[in-house]
């Protein structure tokens, strides 16, 4: 599978962390890499801010893609994916700019690439000892929302989504041409056409902090929820995209025209 | 019924007034280029099922028997049928071009930096190979 990450050679490692309008954030979120994985490189990716994200993380030594147009996550996230297979990275970590995930505990999704040899591992805020406490509303739409996933791809992620993970270059090749732009549950729906197309999903334990403004209300929730779940069903009957040939673009065929 | 073969000549006419006007206007927003033809093909469709209606009237009565409704039900009827496929066409048109530009700019993104790195490294001292003008 990922023969490129042996360990006789260092696995050359990609931090994505998407980032809109987290200039307040992001020095703490890259400080935070710098200490615990310096030997991997991070690559901002500011989707359309109009506040001072991109110079800030470009300050701090950052890699900072900066779009010209808001794209939403998934988009941000896709871009991310791009440039890591552009430039042949064996890893990439999503890292969220809010300073919701942890640094410290980059090493064991690494570990799961790695030693595991999954192509797409996902921190658990389930697994563990469990110290991220979710409101009641929240943890039984992610339930509904495993269960959804569950459905269509026949395994249980125990949190569907969490947006702390780490790809494989299987993983980051795919994920470079299709990843899921939907305003939401584009981590759900991510995994989701991952399990399809054949690839290896895992999950490990990682703490996170608690999100401090839960803007969403329950009843608001409850519809994100839903529109997760409709959106990872139709994932269900939606075509398969073909295998990826090495070294080729995409063919658009147009009606031909006549002289 | 008995009026299939004699309708008047007027309803017969406009019908196929309209989809000429329809034909023309199409054709000549294509010759101005403003309108792609790929875009014009439903429009161009449209005109041809009217232009047939116009010259057969008999048509429209037959379908008229066949679903037992009456003859502006059908009018309706098609122009609902025509205005769905109109924006389920550009709704497809739509989702293309946004899958585009998404496309277009996350390349966008990636080139900008490029450029910031080859910057960079044209400032740096000693390039191998560069041009020294001292």
């Amino acid at each position: 599978m990922t023969e490129a990450a042996n360990t006789n050679q260092r696995a050359r490692i990609l931090i994505l962390i998407p980032a809109y309008n987290e200039a307040d954030s992001i020095r703490g979120v890259l400080e935070d890499l710098h200490a615990h994985v310096p030997e991997a490189d991070a690559v901002v990716i500011d989707d359309g801010s109009w506040d001072e994200t991109a110079d800030v993380a470009e300050s701090m030594g950052a890699i900072v893609l900066r779009l010209p147009c808001n794209l939403g996550v998934g988009g941000a996230m896709r871009t991310g994916y791009v440039y890591a297979h552009e430039k042949g990275y064996d890893v990439a970590i999503q890292f969220d700019g809010d300073g919701q995930h942890r640094a410290d505990q980059i090493q064991q999704l690494l570990a799961g690439v790695r030693e595991g040899g999954a192509d797409l591992v996902i921190g658990s805020r389930a697994l563990g000892d469990g110290e991220y406490r979710f409101p009641l509303a929240r943890r039984i739409g992610a339930k509904l929302v495993a269960a959804t996933a569950f459905v269509v791809i026949g395994r249980w992620i125990s949190d569907p989504t969490s947006g702390f993970r780490a790809a494989s270059r299987r993983m980051i090749a795919f994920f470079a041409r299709h990843y899921p732009q939907s305003y939401l549950g584009d981590t759900v729906e991510a995994f989701v056409m991952a399990a399809r197309h054949g690839m290896s999903l895992r999950e490990v334990p990682a703490r996170m902090r608690t999100a401090e403004h839960s803007s969403i209300s329950s009843f608001r929730g409850l519809f994100h929820t839903f529109c997760i779940c409709l959106a990872v069903l139709v994932d269900r009957i939606e075509k398969k995209f073909p295998e990826i040939p090495e070294n080729s673009r995409r063919k658009k065929t147009t009606p031909d025209e006549q002289g | 019924m008995i009026l299939a073969l004699e309708m008047p000549l007027i309803r017969r006419l406009v019908p196929m007034f309209i989809a000429l006007i329809v034909v023309v206007g199409t054709i000549e927003m294509i010759r101005r280029r403003k309108l792609r033809e790929e875009y014009a093909v439903l429009w161009l469709a449209a005109s041809a099922v009217l232009l047939v209606f116009a010259i057969f009237p008999q048509l429209v009565i037959y379908l008229q028997r066949l679903l037992k409704v009456n003859y502006l039900t059908i009018i309706v009827m098609a122009c609902f049928v025509f205005l769905g496929m109109i924006v389920m066409h550009f709704a497809t048109v739509i989702t293309r071009q946004a899958e585009q530009i998404r496309h277009i700019a996350e390349q966008m993104a990636i080139m900008r930096q490029h450029l910031k790195e080859l910057d960079a490294s044209a400032d740096a001292p000693s390039p191998p190979t560069g041009v020294e003008n001292t």
